[in-house]
């Protein structure tokens, strides 16, 4: 039923970087996580951890500490400048110097009106939040160390500073220190080296904890300034520390790779008095932990690693569903590389190049689950470097492979390429239309005369291509004046039809012949994964973060029938279960009614055609159905037909010659690139 | 024994006593007065050297601190050439600029240099000496630290 050449590709090198901090917001159940080369996600809690927003980050800027003040999201790095981001846009709205040296550490106060930031030079410097700015107030009495980690006190007068070797209380309004706690330096650390204070949290009664690079987390009084008691908890560094809302437990993050818990509890059953006691311990990391945060029903740790880990809390989970499963989310929610189906290339995107290569060949036939002998290699065919420093935000290549263009947040470029065999020459198109200044994504129509370039306000520029350049079109908005940036362009075969999906949730279809919106696809609750045109029927096949799937149809603007009868079957738990999101929708020119998507972990093959199956039936039948025979074969089959061969798909295309390219990032070939995590002593070695 | 006594009772009754003539002890008096009045001068002689050393030293200082001499006497004759056209001002300004600098740089003590503001190297390197501080902490010397391969 589905025989599939395919080309099994493992040169792509691709590399996340590690997490740096995470700041949830409680509202919106939004996780914003920044990470070591500058860039920032935002991530929605309540579908699955979708990142639905991305803005790159910036060569040699790295991001130390991230903060939210009401909706507006702010972060700070060791280049001394303080940034807000323009999140409806997904790019940095300003910079602002602080002028105090490197920053280590921004947090705002619970009323939203003021920013505290620690600099290197010792400097606690207030800046007021205005409506469109901030603005540099005055600095707190100036210490001798640096300041490392700050942690307001919620009522806003009082501010506590993680420095090296001590904690200092200010006084916000008259800047003085109140109070000056000493932390020990470690036993095992020589003693000549100073103890950081990487992180403290200020709690309403007035206790302040902190976590330190002795591996202590302790636990201070504001009102004597002295240590109430003093946990150990690693032999390596306590790195992160997080509170939960209502201040009943705290989670500590290490350097070693493991996020212990303490709870606020009564030591003697229902008496009053409460100690912090340390529960439980999570193991979930294999490298130091930088951040921790903790939401409502889970803690979410990320570090060095690169995973972005979410332990639900299972007592405070009150169904036991998808959401209590442990998730780690380890690639991007993005597509980081596109296929030139007719030429046999593929562009991949890296943050600050992009590599273009030519498929290997092979000959010959085999039978199913064999490896074809390779005749011809792979080759790279070029590495275009970005001018500049920012990295690149979206980037494609055209169908026939003569276009390549890409975007950074502030330009965008587009080259035209020449392969003739063995010369590879590449031409940039520098008169391009004004309004082609910066795009969030790009798409080009199937017969490449075409680009489209998703701009601000959820509107998609035009322009033609040509011999002689590039000539602007058209520009197309939609009919609902969200503002959202486009996350997903999809242009149906034959050149008539143009969706694009935005952080909206909005799903809005152009017709490309009268250049006008033609419909809207009802709103879901959960975000767009991945989409697009059947070549035939003009369906749009669209699938979301939650894995629910839909097919819309264009002509009669309303869900098919099969798509009806998907939400009246309701999809096999099993299916629902996956933690990943489905990356990329195609479809099989031989069988109209197939469906390829891929995740992670599988591709998987719907036949529209087979009954659904039933949530009491086998899913992953494919072995067992093998060995049944032909008759009753028929019987069993459902119309989800699953294959896990793949290790840790980062993408799968599909060809003109109806082969695959499946597009692999083994996870030991990060893991083995990562930086050096603690020597831990394991049981037997 | 009464021999001995009487012997020396005789040296010292026999003898007369030292005849000093007057003419002695007056150039003796006046030759001590004398020394007393060199070692005096010498002594102010000493002083007015130090003093002269000081003085030398002091405007050594102040001309060390000041422009060379053909510096200030450019200075004096520029504002008179103010009327003349922009184009000439402008060279004998960039002259003056640079000859100016390189005076400064003549004057200035071996550890001191002339850097632009464009150069920013400052802040580059309070970057570089937080992530050096940052990096030393971590994965410096005194943390057990282990290759990826062995996990």
């Amino acid at each position: 039923m589905g025989e599939f050449k395919v080309h099994q590709v493992r040169f792509f090198e691709y590399m996340p970087t590690g997490i740096r901090a995470l700041a949830f917001h409680a509202q919106n159940e939004k996780m914003a996580v920044a990470r070591m080369d500058g860039s920032v996600e935002i991530c929605d809690c309540s579908d699955n951890f979708f990142q639905e927003k991305v803005i790159p980050g910036r060569e040699q800027c790295g991001i130390e500490a991230l903060s939210w003040v009401g909706d507006r999201l702010f972060s700070a790095g060791l280049n001394g400048e303080i940034a807000e981001y323009d999140l409806t846009n997904q790019k940095v709205k300003y910079t602002i110097d602080a002028y105090g040296g490197p920053i280590w550490t921004i947090t705002g106060n619970k009323q939203g009106t003021h920013l505290a930031v620690g600099c290197e030079d010792g400097n606690v410097k207030l800046f007021e939040v205005n409506e469109d700015k901030i603005q540099f107030e005055r600095n707190l009495n100036r210490q001798k160390g640096r300041i490392i980690s700050l942690s307001w006190h919620p009522s806003g007068s009082k501010i506590a500073a993680g420095m090296m070797d001590m904690i200092q209380v200010f006084n916000v309004e008259t800047g003085h220190s109140i109070h000056r706690m000493l932390v020990d330096r470690g036993l095992r650390t020589s003693r000549s080296e100073e103890c950081v204070v990487w992180s403290v949290v200020y709690l309403s009664d007035g206790t302040i904890i902190s976590g330190d690079s002795a591996g202590m987390v302790k636990m201070w009084d504001d009102c004597t300034g002295t240590l109430i008691k003093s946990h150990n908890v690693t032999k390596s560094d306590v790195l992160a520390l997080s509170v939960s809302q209502n201040e009943d437990s705290l989670v500590a993050g290490t350097s070693e790779g493991f996020v212990v818990q303490f709870q606020f509890v009564s030591v003697v059953l229902e008496k009053d008095e409460k100690e912090w006691v340390r529960t439980r311990t999570f193991k979930n990391h294999t490298h130091d932990i930088r951040a921790v945060a903790e939401i409502t029903t889970a803690v979410v740790s990320g570090g060095m690693d690169t995973q972005l880990v979410v332990r639900p809390l299972l007592d405070k989970v009150e169904v036991r569903s998808t959401a209590s499963a442990l998730r780690k989310i380890l690639f991007p929610h993005r597509r980081l590389v596109s296929c030139a189906k007719k030429a046999g290339l593929m562009l991949f995107q890296y943050p600050s190049h992009l590599e273009l290569w030519r498929l290997g060949e092979s000959e010959g036939q085999a039978i199913p689950g064999s490896s074809l002998p390779i005749i011809k290699k792979p080759e790279k065919l070029l590495l275009l470097k970005v001018k500049g420093e920012e990295h690149i935000r979206c980037s494609i290549v055209s169908p026939c492979g003569e276009w390549i263009a890409y975007s950074t947040a502030s330009s965008l470029r587009l080259y035209r390429l020449n392969c003739d065999n063995n010369n590879v020459s590449i031409t940039k198109i520098s008169k391009l239309p004004k309004v082609l200044s910066s795009a969030n994504q790009l798409c080009f129509s199937p017969d490449s005369s075409h680009l489209f370039s998703a701009s601000i306000e959820s509107s998609v520029h035009m322009v033609s291509l040509n011999q002689l350049g590039c000539k602007y079109v058209a520009t197309l908005k939609p009919k609902s004046g969200s503002k959202q940036a486009i996350h997903l362009l999809t242009a149906s075969e034959d050149g008539k039809w143009l969706a694009s999906a935005n952080s909206d949730h909005e799903v809005q279809v152009y017709n490309l012949q009268k250049r006008k919106a033609h419909c809207t696809v009802p709103i879901y609750s959960s975000a767009v994964s991945a989409m697009a045109f059947h070549p035939t029927t003009n369906c749009l096949f669209m699938v979301h973060a939650d894995q629910q799937m839909f097919e819309f149809s264009i002509e009669q603007k309303q869900y098919t029938d099969w798509s009806r009868s998907v939400q009246r079957n309701k999809l096999h738990h099993i299916w629902l279960k996956r933690d990943t999101p489905v990356t990329n929708v195609m479809f099989n020119p031989k069988n109209p009614s197939h469906v390829i998507l891929h995740d992670m972990y599988m591709l998987c093959v719907i036949d529209k055609s087979l009954p659904l199956p039933e949530n009491s039936t086998q899913f992953y039948n494919q072995l067992t159905l093998k060995s049944l025979p032909a008759e009753e074969r028929k019987f069993y089959s459902h119309a989800f037909k699953i294959c896990k061969t793949f290790r840790e798909i980062l993408c799968v295309e599909q060809m003109l010659d109806q082969s695959l390219v499946v597009v692999e990032r083994p996870l030991m070939d990060i893991t083995t690139q990562l930086p050096a995590p603690i020597k831990q002593k394991k049981f037997a070695t | 024994m009464s021999e001995l006594i009487q012997t020396q009772f005789e040296s010292s009754e026999d003898e007369l006593p030292e005849e000093v003539a007057f003419d002695e002890s007056k150039s003796a008096a006046l030759k001590s007065v004398k020394d007393a009045l060199e070692s005096d001068k010498r002594e102010k002689l000493l002083l007015k050297e130090k003093r002269r050393k000081r003085q030398q030293l002091f405007q050594e200082q102040k001309r060390k601190k000041c422009l060379p001499e053909d510096v200030l006497e450019e200075f004096d004759t520029l504002p008179q050439k103010q009327s003349k056209a922009s184009d000439n001002n402008k060279d004998d300004e960039e002259t003056v600029n640079e000859s100016e600098a390189e005076a400064i740089s003549k004057s200035l003590q071996d550890s001191y240099s002339v850097m632009r503001l464009k150069d920013n190297s400052s802040a580059r390197s309070l970057q570089q000496h937080a992530s050096d501080f940052i990096q030393s902490r971590l994965y410096g010397p005194g943390t057990q630290r282990t290759t990826s391969k062995k996990t």
